[in-house]
């Protein structure tokens, strides 16, 4: 008699069944977030890489600025030479970080903290005249990242 | 006898009955608000997701409308200063406004009224400066992409241009003209 009067819907079965459609919703809002998170790391790191690279122009333009008004101004002078104009260059050359000179021939690196390195390499003509001859955006990677396959989270 | 432990079992049944119901309705109550709290979580964290991933675009976006006009201002930096409105079409970012530009004259696009607070509505500032060198001119750009009055990204560029381009400068090996 008292099975007869059982209820056919147990709650042991409702239970199990809610608990794993709120496993299935939650993976699927960990799986949103880690998306969401990915995308906006990625954004954030080409965002990144952007400014870095238009910031080393900016001072490889700066730098070329300097050096060919230097030769601008010897090349007004009546007492010019290719060989004055290698030393007024040097004197530029040394207040940059990163540049050198090699008789007529000028290069320069520029770095960024994330590896993005412009290498720009120019020439002083005989006539005083400023040549680039190189202008080559690089980017320097260091797999210092140990076994962080992905930092999306 | 007999009679008094058929009505003993009948009564511990219905107890037992009685003590299962409650259970269930206690039982019920509990699952109901495990799912809810379940669900409220699950939706904020939804929520959460979609908003970085709003960002992101809006960043990726700002990115690419900013380093396209890098690129514009170093083709010819002798430009002027400008403010130049973007909107996200499903063809992509479409330049819709190019003068200046305020939400009291909303801009008409494909029939619809546009105005600078609405989503998907980029706005390029760009701001040109030249300094003045024997040799030539520095051009200093600082480029900003604001989205719905807030700034997304900036950047800033510069190209230098000499008095005399095409005698001063020589041609890079790769083919591009040399520097400027």
């Amino acid at each position: 008699m008292a099975r007869e009067n059982e209820s056919s819907v147990r709650i042991g079965s409702i239970t199990i069944f809610a608990l794993v459609i709120v496993l299935c919703i939650a993976v699927m809002g960990m799986l949103a977030v880690s998306t969401g998170r990915a995308a906006l790391a990625s954004s954030e790191k080409q965002a990144m890489y952007t400014s870095e690279i238009y910031q080393n122009e900016k001072e490889a333009w700066e730098f070329v600025t300097k050096v060919d008004k230097v030769l601008y101004d010897l090349r007004n002078t009546w007492w010019w030479s290719k060989a004055q104009g290698i030393i007024d260059a040097t004197e530029v050359v040394e207040e940059t970080k990163g540049a050198s000179i090699d008789n007529d021939e000028i290069s320069a690196t520029f770095t960024s903290e994330n590896g993005k390195t412009l290498s720009i390499k120019m020439t002083i003509t005989n006539d005083l005249q400023l040549t680039i001859d190189e202008w080559k955006v690089s980017t320097s990677k260091e797999m210092d990242n140990g076994d962080v396959l992905w930092s999306g989270m | 006898m007999s009679g008094k432990f058929d009505a003993l079992l009948d009564s511990m049944s219905d107890q037992g009955q009685s003590h299962r119901g409650t259970a269930f309705i206690i039982e019920s109550l509990l699952l109901l608000i495990f799912v809810t709290a379940s669900i409220a979580i699950v939706v904020q964290l939804l929520g959460f997701g979609y908003s970085q991933g709003m960002q992101a675009d809006k960043l990726s976006n700002a990115v690419y409308i900013a380093s396209n006009e890098a690129e514009r201002f170093t083709a010819d930096p002798d430009i002027k200063s400008r403010q130049i409105v973007y909107l996200q079409t499903q063809n992509g970012l479409e330049r819709i406004a190019t003068e200046k530009f305020s939400n009291e004259k909303p801009i008409e696009y494909e029939g619809k009224k546009i105005s600078l607070d609405d989503s998907g509505v980029y706005v390029l500032k760009r701001k040109i400066t030249k300094e003045n060198f024997s040799s030539g001119k520095l051009y200093n750009a600082s480029i900003v992409v604001d989205c719905q009055g807030n700034e997304v990204y900036s950047l800033d560029v510069a190209k230098y241009m000499p008095n005399q381009r095409d005698e001063e400068f020589g041609i890079i090996d790769d083919g591009v003209e040399g520097g400027v």
